[in-house]
């Protein structure tokens, strides 16, 4: 998802970092998530960059601001209607932040979106739809917006650079066997109830690469 | 033309000069100034050729600023000003009043009305001399006194003595209202009526008293005619229309009843009646300098001539330590007794460009500090560092040698003596505080654990393999968490610092490493749980506490492999000094072909700019009863000078910006 993105918006001045989705769904809707961004492959820039002030023009969050953030926003995350169980934790050692929490129905993964940018104030016409039908079929709808695309376009060559070599992973799980997978990206376990989708995060912000995703399960 | 630009235009016109003598305007530096700066133009132009200064972009900046107020020139060295003889400021203060002066030699005075005065109102003051005033766009800006005759022009910048004005005696003299804003806010919150502000509004006439003469202690005496009308009255009849007003306000009173807009033009009129007041002053100080001319000056003292150096660019001299700090701080230091202050007498500083650029400057010690200090450095730098240090390969190198136990046993009663003032109404506090310290701390024992010298070398940037946790998953897409490595650059330093004491750092390691705040490697420990991002290892090794980055140097420190190679050059200076540093600018560009800069324009600037410096040095010495400062940096041999040196960087920098 991309509110994992969000959250960690004044941590991308490492490279090569990782942005997780993993997201457990029962026949009746309900599941879990997991969200995870791991930032260890820039730990050594990341740990000089936090002993600054600022850097390249962007205030340096402190650990706590970070903490203090993160809390804040498990508990609007907890106030969602439908979300329940939400847990968090920063390892500042490797730089990995983890945000697990339980949903009643994937509809309800919708909120969770909206309130992510509500909380950093990003007006985002990126939009994801998350859908199960009684038919079986689970919808990931991402609708792109162009202007992120020209936003990181105007962005200064060592701003962008920190976007190389992240990658973006979404993993679905289902209780039944998968019998369809729409992307062409995507992988099917050896299970045959899993689902893996994995871009490179410059081809989701400018477009290249959509991750909607449509799942037909048995 | 604004004050700021005319010093610098006139600052660059120094640098164009044919040599030539004339008066020296050293002989108008009164003895009671705090200090002098002497502009030594002729050096200069010794060192560099006019032709080639006029061609840099310093001197193509004057040419542009003229332009730029409309003044028209055949060429740089036609304003009237003489290039030919130095040049000097001095400040000097009264319990009213501090003034900045600089004194600027003329070669030709109408040609200078001409061009750097076109426009002004000029005022004949008799006598040969004339005098025009910049006065700030607004009511808080500086004012500039200019006064000249056919030989110099003295330049004044006049600022009140803190708190002068606040004196309510002073201030009624002048009809200063001194309303301050809380004064406002309150009386608004208690009377928040119309009517209740009618006592607030302009006076139109001057209803407060004021002194048939006003005096001040440079003993100057004005008579309140002397004052401008709008000044006096604070009823301005300034056009403000310039002014930098918020919309809806102005200078009237009660402007839809907004109090904040009155209290802003109230507190402006006080600020112009100052203003007008430091203005007759200064004019009033210029006549008593013409009247005092001949009645000594600061280049009779032989701390004045000890300090000036024929061959230096620039020499400045303090007359007094404690001089300086009451003019700086006068609220702060005015409160602390002579014994107090560290320095005592005259500071001299000269700054040479012969090869390379040279500012040396020294100081001397009060006689209550001579011998405290001379016990707490009275050591020398440890040899056994020497071993450590590779200067072909070091970006910097600092050193101190100092000696722990006489500080810890010293500074306590000199902290009282200095600080006691300071520490109003405590300094019984304070001094039961530093003689319990004395008490309790064992001197002696902290000398053994840390001498008190010790050596920071900074080797430049080291490739280290880095850990790094890397997701990947199973066939089933269950996260698997990978460990790797990945090269990554990290500072390279190396501090050392001697210690007698190993049993204290064995105690303090061990009991660390139980609690799992080091981790052992045998002969030397890592620091664990930090937030820096590269690893610190200690090490107790031959009398040396040893701190670094690096794991593979202190592995070959800790097994006697490490095989250092110190120049002379750097051994003498941390031998001979009580501080020095040493800055390898050659090698710094080295270690940018490793840096990962962001892009290739920002690679070549930085190549180019350190490719164009050679070394710095700093040292400090202690002789006696003399404090010497030096800084030196090194001219690459392909400049004449270090003057050539500094226009082709300024000339670079500005291509590159």
């Amino acid at each position: 998802m991309s509110y994992a993105v969000a959250i960690l918006g004044c941590l991308l001045f490492s490279s090569c970092f990782q942005l997780v989705e993993d997201i457990t769904i029962r026949k009746d809707g309900s599941g879990s998530a997991v969200l995870m961004a791991n930032f260890s492959a820039g730990r050594q820039t990341l740990a000089s960059v936090m002993l600054l002030d600022s850097v390249q023009g962007h205030k340096v969050p402190s650990r706590e601001d970070i903490q203090r953030e993160l809390k804040a926003m498990a508990g609007e995350l907890q106030r969602v209607d439908g979300i329940s169980g939400v847990s968090h934790s920063v390892d500042f050692d490797r730089f990995i932040i983890r945000i697990s929490f339980s949903f009643s129905d994937v509809s309800k993964l919708n909120g969770v979106t909206d309130m992510v940018f509500r909380q950093f104030k990003i007006d985002s016409k990126n939009t994801s739809l998350y859908s199960l039908t009684n038919a079986g079929r689970f919808s990931r709808q991402y609708q792109y917006d162009p202007e992120a695309g020209k936003a990181f376009s105007r962005l200064k060559p060592e701003d962008r650079k920190v976007f190389e070599g992240a990658s973006y992973t979404s993993i679905y799980r289902f209780d039944r066997a998968v019998s369809h997978v729409s992307h062409a990206l995507a992988k099917t376990a050896s299970s045959g109830q899993s689902v893996m989708l994995q871009a490179p995060v410059i081809d989701v912000i400018t477009g290249k690469i959509n991750i909607s995703n449509h799942i037909q399960l048995k | 033309m604004t004050t700021p630009r005319f010093f610098f235009i006139i600052g660059v016109l120094f640098l164009l000069v044919t040599p030539a003598w004339g008066q020296d305007l050293s002989n108008r530096i009164p003895p009671d100034a705090v200090g002098a700066v002497k502009f030594n133009t002729p050096r200069f132009f010794e060192l560099v050729e006019v032709d080639e200064f006029a061609r840099s972009w310093l001197g193509e900046a004057f040419v542009r600023l003229l332009d730029e107020d409309g003044i028209e020139q055949a060429g740089l060295a036609d304003c009237g000003i003489a290039l030919d003889r130095a040049a000097y400021m001095y400040a000097l203060h009264t319990d009213s009043v501090r003034f900045t002066v600089f004194l600027w030699p003329i070669s030709d005075s109408e040609k200078m009305m001409s061009t750097l005065f076109y426009g002004k109102e000029i005022a004949d003051l008799g006598g040969g001399h004339r005098q025009t005033v910049d006065r700030p766009d607004y009511a808080y800006g500086k004012t500039t006194v200019y006064t000249w005759d056919e030989s110099v022009l003295t330049v004044i910048l006049p600022e009140q003595a803190p708190g002068y004005f606040d004196d309510p005696a002073v201030a009624s003299r002048y009809g200063i209202t001194n309303r301050s804003y809380y004064d406002f806010y309150s009386d608004y919150s208690d009377s928040p009526g119309q009517d209740a502000y009618s006592d607030y509004g302009f006076r139109d006439e001057a209803d407060v008293e004021s002194a048939d003469v006003l005096i001040d202690s440079v003993g100057v005496l004005v008579c309140v005619e002397a004052l401008p009308e709008d000044s006096r009255s604070g009823n301005s009849d300034t056009d403000t229309s310039d002014w930098d007003w918020d919309e809806g306000r102005g200078t009237d009173a009660n402007v839809d009843g907004d109090w904040y807009s009155e209290y802003e033009a109230l507190s402006e009129a006080d600020q112009r009646i100052k203003d007008s007041v430091l203005t007759v002053w200064t004019t009033g100080y210029f006549q008593q300098l013409l009247a005092n001319a001949s009645s000594g000056t600061a280049a009779e003292k032989a701390s004045y001539a000890d300090a000036l150096n024929d061959e230096a660019i620039v020499s400045a001299w303090i007359r007094d330590f404690a001089a300086l700090y009451d003019f700086v701080w006068p609220e702060i230091f005015g409160s602390m007794t002579g014994s107090g202050f560290m320095y005592t007498g005259a500071m001299r500083l000269n700054a040479f460009a012969d090869k390379d650029l040279r500012i040396t400057s020294s100081m001397d010690i009060a006689d209550p500090w001579v011998r405290p200090i001379g016990r707490m450095y009275d050591r020398k730098i440890n040899r056994k560092y020497f071993r450590y240090i590779d200067s072909d390969e070091i970006i910097g190198i600092y050193g101190f040698a100092a000696n722990t136990q006489a500080i810890l046993e010293e500074l306590p009663e000199l902290l009282g003596n200095s600080y006691g003032a300071l520490a109003w109404p405590y300094e019984e506090e304070l001094g039961l505080v530093t003689e319990a310290f004395s008490l309790l701390l064992d001197e002696a024992a902290v000398g053994r654990a840390l001498r008190g010298d010790g050596v920071f070398v900074l080797n430049g940037l080291e490739e280290q393999d880095v850990p790094f946790t890397h997701y990947d998953w199973d066939e089933d897409y269950n996260i698997i968490e990978v460990d790797s490595l990945r090269k990554e650059l990290v500072p390279d330093f190396l501090l050392m610092l001697s210690s007698d004491d190993r049993a204290l750092y064995d105690r303090y390691t061990a009991y660390a490493v139980t609690k799992g705040n080091l981790t052992d490697h045998g002969r030397f420990v890592e620091v664990q749980n930090t937030n820096m991002p590269f690893s610190l290892y200690l090490a107790h090794h031959r009398g040396i506490l040893f701190v670094s980055t690096s794991l593979t140097k202190m592995e070959d420190i800790v097994q006697d492999r490490h095989k250092g190679k110190m120049a002379r050059h750097h051994r003498r200076m941390l031998r001979q000094n009580t501080a020095a540093g040493v800055f390898n600018v050659a090698n710094l560009g080295k270690e940018l072909d490793n840096a990962q800069l962001n892009t290739l324009e920002r690679y070549l600037m930085l190549r180019n700019i350190f490719g164009s410096m050679g070394d710095m040095e700093y040292r400090v010495r202690i002789n006696g009863r003399r404090m010497d400062h030096e800084f030196v940096s090194r001219t690459p041999s392909e400049y004449p000078n270090a003057i050539y040196q500094l226009i082709s960087l300024v000339d670079y920098a500005m291509e590159a910006m």
